[in-house]
């Protein structure tokens, strides 16, 4: 497998990740605000929790491709 | 190599010695200052020395980094490691609208808000991944110099130039109309005039050291944005729930908050208050109905109701408003029109109850919630869209040593983005707690002086009016706006003064980052896109920099005399910046790096169907296309797609230019071996 077709891997994968994180937050928001007033979880999903996993997600690429560089 | 290497630590190195000893003595002026304010200062003083400090300060590294080279100036030497780009890409991103706007439209519209925090965190995610590696690889100058390359040919280039115009100006505008109200607040002086003091600072930096300059300044001006949203929302947090963490103490507020908010829709006289305001709105639908017969027969009833209040000794303050009314009546039927509707909207919104803080999509029936949903979901895909798309963001992963550095420095710039990002719904809960249990109950005789100092400046910020007559304040007659709920935290939350100018001024640095960024990726695509490459190829070297410079400070006081001007509409021109850089920087970009059959046809046809697209989608929707073009009647149905507002109208420019892209692209020619071979090295993780 080419380092291009492996990179695209990744690329699609963490895409995928980042889809999904963002439409599921914004869909279970709309299915569990009202499930317990006290905590609010679906506010505090979107405001700390979608951009945390976006976070994570750079710097796991980040990290990914300079591994995949130093190996032979 | 290992030469380069190690002056590359040592510049690290004496970077990092720099930045900490400047931020230990910012902190120290703060204390200073705060000190001194005990010690009976006077406040005008504090807002002088800091303004005066930090303009000097940025004007000083402009002077420090001066360069007429051109590595230097367009890239800065392409040597800025990882953590310090991230800082200046952050501060370069952060505009007014982020620092000031967020937690203002947190406050206002509860879990709506948070589509902007997410649409503008998410977007990295596609930097990282689809762009910045790949354009630190190309290794060029600007963006329009990438869709050159790639696509062959000038008229690509153009295409570029034009979308980099028509994404920056008007989000340069929108960022010089903020600098010009927070100098004209801070200090005192005219609007106009902090314009062009804030010009200054601004120009001193990026005219005299190019990109090397505003990099270094914008890391400075980071350092202070993070200090000054960070001290009020410790603070408050501290006075409120005992915690260092905003963050945790925003979850535990957010109870009490949420409860208040439930307590204030039932309450009786809270409901009294609005039925008032929905009285109102519909007294003046009732006027609009009946123009253009209304607009002479509603002065005249106007005229004579005030001449028999005078005759009978009526209060002073109904006569002062009712003269205050006429003094203002529109002055002819169209401009009533205008007037009174606007009028109506604004009675319409305060008659409505307060939002639900932390639910999502609140509304009445199923389908409008899930409408919400569907508006929220396509905004924060158009705003993530936008931000791998907006050039003043994309140009700073040219300037990082390595590609690795390019991936990296996108991590750190959403860190230290998130960093500020994550304070915002702290700092909106604080004020909507401070708001609820210490304005709203309070009698009209004894209001704090920071809602009368807030509504004297403009009572379009801050309106507090006695509806029903009680002589107490209920939440329905308070409308704030979203750009005062930060300004004004430390007043309303009772922080000294000192922190209120520390909070201005970090709002200026916002406005000035991201000023010099845009003003630096306009003037370099002006010069160097199109000036030399079409119409003086010939320039030297060292030219083409004083003709970059030039540029710059043409395009600087171009956009300042239009901030003058006072353009009303500059959160949609911001809008509208973000929905334009979606639908034509970012799929030319991706398909260039991704899809090597892309070329020059389908990218300049895409691009211009996104624009295209775009341009119909918020103009149909605009009030000029909808009334004075297509003669509408006022209660139209607005046109939607799928129920999308026009703030989100990049969602259907971009499929639109991919779409176009594809089939064009697939129907003209292929590119040459060249540009095969150039996509090849791009993707190529290189060293």
């Amino acid at each position: 497998m080419s380092n291009w077709t492996r990179n695209l891997i990744i690329v699609v994968v963490m895409l995928a990740l980042w889809l999904g994180v963002t439409v599921g937050v914004v869909w279970w928001g709309g299915s569990h605000g009202e499930g317990k007033p006290r905590t609010a979880y679906a506010y505090w999903m979107a405001a700390y929790g979608a951009p945390l996993c976006y976070l994570l997600l750079i710097g796991l690429y980040a990290l990914l491709m300079r591994r995949r560089r130093s190996e032979p | 190599m290992p030469a380069l290497r190690e002056s590359q630590r040592q510049f690290t190195r004496a970077l990092r010695v720099s930045y900490i000893a400047y931020t230990v003595g910012f902190l120290a002026l703060l204390l200073l200052l705060g000190w001194l304010e005990r010690r009976g200062l006077p406040r005008q003083w504090i807002g002088y020395t800091f303004l005066l400090v930090t303009v000097i300060l940025y004007a000083s590294i402009g002077i420090f980094c001066r360069t007429s080279d051109a590595r230097e100036y367009y890239v800065a030497g392409r040597r800025v490691p990882a953590v310090y780009n991230g800082m200046a890409t952050a501060a370069d991103w952060m505009s007014v609208a982020s620092f000031i706007g967020i937690a203002g439209t947190l406050y206002l519209t509860g879990y709506s808000g948070l589509a902007y925090i997410m649409g503008w965190t998410g977007g990295y995610v596609l930097v990282a991944l689809l762009l910045a590696p790949y354009l630190r690889r190309f290794g060029q100058y600007t963006l329009p110099d990438f869709m050159g390359a790639r696509y062959g040919g000038q008229a690509a280039r153009l295409t570029g130039v034009a979308c980099a115009v028509l994404c920056s100006f008007t989000y340069l505008v929108a960022q010089i109309y903020g600098v010009g109200i927070i100098t004209s607040r801070l200090t005192g002086i005219s609007f106009e005039l902090g314009i062009f003091v804030a010009l200054g600072g601004m120009l001193v930096c990026s005219f005299l050291g190019g990109m090397r300059a505003v990099t270094w300044t914008q890391v400075s001006q980071y350092i202070i944005m993070l200090i000054a949203y960070m001290v009020p929302v410790v603070w408050l947090a501290v006075k409120h729930a005992d915690t260092v963490v905003p963050q945790t103490a925003a979850v535990h507020v957010m109870s009490y908050v949420d409860q208040l908010n439930r307590e204030l829709v039932r309450d009786p006289q809270e409901v009294e208050v609005r039925r008032l305001w929905a009285a109102r709105a519909q007294s003046m639908q009732a006027r609009l109905d009946a123009l253009p017969q209304s607009w002479a027969t509603e002065r005249a009833s106007m005229r004579k109701q005030l001449a028999q209040m005078q005759g009978t000794d009526a209060p002073l303050v109904d006569i002062r408003l009712l003269e205050r009314e006429l003094a203002s009546y529109p002055q002819s039927v169209a401009d009533a029109h205008v007037a009174w509707s606007r009028a109506r909207d604004i009675y319409q919104s305060r008659a409505s109850p307060p939002v639900p803080q932390s639910r999502p999509f609140p509304a009445e029936t199923a389908q409008t919630s899930q409408l919400m949903q569907v508006n929220f979901l396509a905004l924060v895909f158009c705003l993530m869209l936008g931000t791998a798309g907006m050039p003043h963001v994309l140009t700073r992963s040219y300037t990082t040593t390595t590609v690795g550095g390019a991936r990296r420095s996108v991590f750190w710039s959403l860190f230290f983005i998130f960093l500020l990002y994550s304070m915002a719904p702290a700092l909106a809960l604080f004020v909507k707690y401070e708001i609820y249990t210490q304005l709203v109950g309070s009698s009209y005789l004894n209001l704090p002086d920071w809602a009368n100092a807030w509504s004297a400046i403009d009572p379009g910020l801050l309106d507090i009016t006695d509806v029903n007559r009680d002589g107490i304040v209920q939440l329905a007659e308070i409308s704030l706006s979203a750009d005062m709920v930060v300004l004004a935290m430390p007043d309303i939350g009772g922080l000294p003064y000192v922190v209120a100018a520390l909070v201005a001024i970090g709002a200026l640095a916002a406005a000035l980052s991201t000023a010099d960024g845009l003003l630096l990726t306009l003037s370099n695509a002006l010069s160097h896109d199109m000036w030399f490459r079409l119409m003086a190829p010939q320039t030297q070297a060292g030219r083409r920099v004083i003709v970059s410079k030039g540029l710059l400070l043409v395009v600087a006081f171009l956009a300042a005399w239009i901030a003058a001007q006072r353009p009303a509409d500059i959160l949609f021109m911001v809008a509208a910046a973000f929905s334009f850089a979606a639908s034509s920087f970012f799929p030319a970009l991706v398909m260039g790096i991704f899809w090597k059959r892309a070329n020059k046809w389908g990218a300049i046809s895409g691009m211009m169907a996104g624009v295209l697209m775009t341009t119909f989608y918020l103009s149909i929707n605009s009030g000029f296309v909808r009334y004075d073009l297509l003669q509408l009647a006022p209660d139209a149905e607005p046109f939607r797609w799928f129920g999308i507002e026009p703030v989100a109208a990049g969602v259907f420019g971009a499929p639109v230019a991919f779409a176009t892209m594809i089939i064009v692209s697939l129907l003209t020619k292929k590119p040459d071996t060249a540009t095969y071979d150039l996509v090849d090295y791009i993707r190529h993780p290189g060293s």
